[in-house]
């Protein structure tokens, strides 16, 4: 299978003025294959966050290297990896991060801003995306006016719209119920099985997944298969 | 979606905040196109009454003109040209001049170009007798008065003649005659005299002047040059000095002397200065009232500037800084927003103009407002409106002043916020999860 997304000995320290070094991630070695579905677990703080950000070139690492799809993505210049970005990865945030005054289409349509390609195949494809995530009845809404597990749904639609080749989740179920989650879940795991790459961080150790890690002070270990 | 379509969206969605930012704007621009069109509705207004002023002193000055006109006739002429040969002592003791002059002399003048005079009247003089009353008069025999020709205001429209002469020809068949000789014969105007033989209708009586003019007889030089002989002579040209300055009294003689040779000239210098001191005293009293208006207008005019100056500065400085609080705001507000629009691959350079083109929307929009806001302020606290110039103190290069003004002015001041913004880790603003 297709490695899409491989990191390499990739460590990060937090130095706060006037306090402790933290070593969120340390010598990290982690690789991702096109149609896999793998589980970050961890307690809060123990470094999946900065994993991920790491992993999507939105926070460099101290050492090591970030391959996606053979692309050492901190090696290219900030406005070249934006455009990688857009091309490659899709985000879903446990905030959701929906911007509040667009509504439900033009959030998913959002990614447009980072594209040149043509607009109305997007749009196409956002309202396609929007009816298999079932809030077609919301295009024209904000995002208040959605419950959580609507606008969570909006948020990976917003991520997958592009067809990215990787999907990096921050604990995309942390404000969800179990139904909602359940929901997320299968729309990840549906989209693993299309030949996407997921990568999801999470502190629920109950969620199956094609491989489940866990990372503990800095150190990711096997912990399912 | 295009970034200009992101930032009118969330103008509609922050109206607030926006219509914040508008009306410091609005106050910034309003502020300096205000005083500029109060400066400049000040200044028109100067203009207009200085304009009026003047208006005023030119119709004053032809008024005292034609009261020095009607004055000087009845002072009679400043000036007395005679043949050179001229004795002035004779003049004196035989009451006439006995030197004679060619009549197209005062053509001569007329057409000479002369400066310094501006009324010319010929005269055939002789003191005779009366014989049929026995009685010594002086006769004045003249054409009427000759026009400077160049002096056109004074001419009628075919440029032949004086529109308001001081001394109109004496018609055919009529005489004038002085006071004391009207009184002594019981003449009055309408009454019919002999003289030398010919009728003649008494055309005028003269005011008593006590002078030898109370017993001159006007008539036709024609007729002057039949009975005395002198075909195509006169003895006297009369003119009216107009010399404003008195210091330039004697330049006549050289400006006559220059196109007749053979003349003298005698200036009654009293006459002379009378009239010009008077024309001066009230024209200086004139200027002195228009140069005090403008004195005072000026003195309005630069501590109006003054305070423009300070005022304006502070305002634009105040409203940038507003403006730069506000943007700053409104970055902090967007934080999730902007990291995920990092997040999904959207430029810096993207987000920078985001909030940029918000700035200069707003001071666009904001211009806009300022500017006919503070151009109605201005014309209104200049008084405009009183001389219904309120529209017309709208003008394309104040609008294109204000715009610059107020798209420089957000500009700066989003520059920062906006840089911010697009420099802002994304994963600080993430990691909020």
């Amino acid at each position: 299978m297709t490695e899409i997304l491989k990191l390499e000995r990739v460590s990060k320290t937090y130095r706060p003025p006037g306090r402790s070094a933290v070593a969120a991630l340390d010598q990290i070695e982690l690789s991702v294959a096109a149609g896999t579905f793998k589980v970050v677990c961890g307690h809060s703080g123990s470094g999946k966050s900065t994993l991920l950000l790491s992993a999507g070139g939105l926070q460099k690492p101290d050492a090591g290297h970030v391959l996606v799809k053979g692309t050492d993505v901190y090696r290219l210049s900030s406005e070249k990896r934006a455009r990688f970005r857009a091309e490659t990865m899709g985000y879903v945030f446990q905030q959701f991060h929906l911007i509040p005054y667009l509504n439900i289409l033009e959030n998913v349509m959002a990614p447009s801003l980072a594209l040149t390609g043509d607009v109305a195949q997007l749009e196409q494809r956002a309202r396609a995306m929007i009816k298999q995530f079932g809030v077609e009845q919301r295009l024209d809404h904000p995002p208040s006016e959605l419950s959580i597990g609507e606008r969570q749904r909006v948020a990976l639609a917003r991520a997958l719209v592009n067809e990215p080749a990787l999907l990096l989740a921050d604990e995309p179920t942390g404000n969800l119920d179990e139904r909602n989650s359940e929901i997320v879940i299968q729309h990840l795991r549906d989209f693993a099985s299309r030949g996407g790459a997921v990568l999801m961080a999470t502190h629920d150790m109950r969620i199956e997944a094609d491989e489940k890690l866990l990372l503990e002070n800095g150190r990711l270990e096997l912990f399912a298969k | 979606m295009k970034p200009w379509q992101l930032i009118q969206k969330e103008i509609c969605y922050r109206k607030t905040g926006f219509g914040i930012g508008l009306l410091c704007v609005a106050i910034a621009i309003a502020s300096l196109t205000g005083a500029l069109t109060l400066l400049r509705v000040y200044e028109t207004r100067t203009s207009e009454i200085l304009e009026e002023r003047e208006r005023e002193t030119r119709a004053e000055m032809d008024r005292l003109e034609n009261d020095y006109r009607r004055i000087m006739r009845d002072l009679g002429h400043n000036v007395m040209i005679l043949h050179e040969d001229q004795s002035r002592s004779a003049l004196r003791t035989v009451g006439h001049p006995d030197t004679f002059m060619p009549a197209d002399y005062v053509y001569q003048l007329g057409h000479g170009g002369i400066e310094t005079l501006n009324h010319l009247l010929p005269v055939l003089q002789q003191r005779v007798t009366w014989p049929e009353q026995e009685m010594d008069v002086i006769l004045m025999g003249t054409p009427g008065q000759v026009p400077v020709f160049h002096l056109t205001r004074f001419l009628t429209e075919d440029g032949e003649s004086y529109r308001n002469p001081i001394f109109r020809a004496i018609p055919e068949g009529k005489i004038e005659i002085g006071h004391a000789i009207a009184t002594d014969l019981g003449l009055r105007p309408g009454d019919t005299i002999t003289l030398m033989g010919e009728s003649f209708e008494v055309h005028r009586v003269n005011r008593a002047q006590g002078s030898e003019e109370d017993i001159m007889l006007w008539c036709n030089l024609d007729v002057a040059q039949r009975w005395l002989d002198r075909e195509d002579q006169i003895n006297i040209i009369f003119a009216l000095e107009c010399i404003c300055d008195i210091e330039g009294l004697g330049a006549i003689t050289d400006e006559i002397s220059a196109i007749l040779p053979d003349v003298q000239v005698l200036e009654f210098s009293s006459r002379v200065i009378a009239r010009g001191e008077a024309r001066q005293r009230a024209e200086q009293e004139s200027r002195r009232a228009i140069a005090a208006e403008l004195a005072h207008r000026t003195q309005m005019s630069d501590e109006l500037r003054g305070f423009a100056t300070i005022l304006v500065p502070v305002v634009l400085a105040a409203s940038g800084l507003w403006i730069f609080f506000l943007i700053l705001g409104n970055v902090r507000e967007r934080e999730s927003e902007i990291g995920i629009l990092r997040a999904i691959g959207v430029k810096e350079s993207v987000i920078a103009g985001i909030f940029l083109g918000k700035a200069i929307g707003m001071g666009l929009v904001g211009a806009l407002i300022g500017y006919v806001a503070g151009v109605l302020a201005g014309a209104l606290g200049g008084g405009g409106v009183a001389h219904g110039s309120v529209w017309g103190q709208f003008n394309l290069t104040l609008l294109a002043v204000a715009l610059l003004v107020a798209v420089v002015l957000c500009a700066a001041a989003g520059w920062v916020p906006a840089m911010l913004a697009a420099q802002r880790d994304p994963a600080d603003m993430l990691r909020g999860d």
